[in-house]
């Protein structure tokens, strides 16, 4: 369990991933989701720097 | 490891607060995942709770020609209704209590748009937009549409005060008629004051509850919280049934949704949600040039 896991409080198997590129056998994802408070329905432009 | 006890209660694992969010041309979206503090919920991607919103006459918004790769999107109105078009040919317009299940597989551009009666008069828009994770090898599934209205959505209630919508899997002795790629509950219940529901699902399921409206307690634990309106209740896979009762003094409306996980790799950006960067890249790349199709009608 790294840093991320503990800032999200939650109580068991949350895991933290280096990406959203990931291998888990746990039900969550704890990354931080670039995309997660935006429009992604319909985001298509090829970001410049493409975050995993 | 110990077998799990399938006729025990589940226990509550966390809540989460869904946030609120802009969606395609504008519209209010209340988003429990993906949010910062919960990125996805496997197998599921995305819940959305578009609204609800009143608007004036022109005001609506939607979200108009727009690509999907890798899953599926589900569609369930509460309120208003929906247009919808897509490349494979499909179009539908969605009104309260209908569903859309729509396999978007190896792709499709489709428009999600309010229906011209929203348009011109204005009225509320209310209702859910869920992804559900596809696995590696069904990814680039031929696309699938599914739709189904109101009346053609089993619903079911009890002398308890129960009253539920099934659009996948199981509840009150009644089942969905609606066809999934993986196992999946989507339930929508609606709790009258005081009333009470053990609700079975698989130990093996992941599942959650997300309050659309009222005050509850998810657990029989009456130290639990209560939980309320924009609440994502996590439960833990402790048992084969979840319990969940109405502590407030009006209707307790909430969806309880569950399904096996996918346990696999992922990689997603925006309407794409592949297995590597690589899968990704080329579902951009096919959407430039044209290959996931296009709405010509």
């Amino acid at each position: 369990m790294n840093t991320e896991d503990k800032e999200l409080g939650f109580p068991k198997d949350l895991v933290a991933l280096s990406s959203c590129e990931h291998s888990s056998n746990k039900p969550f994802c704890g990354k931080t989701h670039a995309a997660s408070a935006q429009a992604i329905w319909g985001l298509v432009n090829m970001p410049e720097a493409m975050e995993f | 490891m110990k077998p799990v006890d399938e006729t025990a209660i589940r226990s509550v694992m966390g809540t989460v607060d869904s946030v609120r969010t802009i969606e395609g041309d504008g519209f209010a979206v209340r988003r429990p995942f993906p949010t910062e503090q919960l990125a996805m919920y496997d197998p599921f991607l995305l819940l959305d709770e578009m609204g609800p919103t009143d608007y004036a006459p022109g005001e609506a918004v939607g979200a108009p020609d727009h690509p999907h790769r890798g899953f599926e999107t589900v569609t369930y109105m509460l309120d208003g209704s929906f247009q919808h078009k897509d490349s494979a040919g499909n179009f539908g317009i969605l009104t309260p209590g209908s569903v859309q299940w729509m396999t978007a597989g190896s792709g499709v551009v489709h428009s999600e748009v309010p229906s011209e009666a929203i348009l011109q008069n204005g009225g509320r828009l209310h209702g859910f937009q869920l992804w559900v994770n596809l696995p590696a090898v069904e990814k680039m599934v031929p696309p699938r549409y599914q739709e189904f209205p109101a009346d053609e959505v089993p619903v079911a209630s009890n002398e308890a005060g129960v009253w539920v919508r099934v659009i996948a899997g199981e509840a009150l002795g009644v089942y969905a008629v609606i066809n999934t790629h993986t196992p999946v509950i989507y339930l929508h219940f609606i709790l009258q004051p005081g009333a009470s529901h053990l609700q079975r699902v698989p130990s093996e399921y992941n599942a959650f509850a997300y309050v659309i409206e009222g005050r509850g307690r998810f657990a029989t634990d009456e130290e639990e919280e209560e939980s309320g309106e924009g609440n994502l209740v996590a439960f833990d896979q402790d048992g084969g049934q979840v319990c969940m009762t109405n502590t407030g003094d009006r209707p307790l409306s909430f969806l309880l949704l569950g399904g096996l996980p996918i346990n696999e790799q992922l990689a997603r950006y925006g309407p794409f949600v592949m297995n590597t960067k690589e899968e990704v890249l080329q579902a951009i790349e096919d959407y430039d040039a044209g290959r996931i199709g296009v709405i010509d009608f």
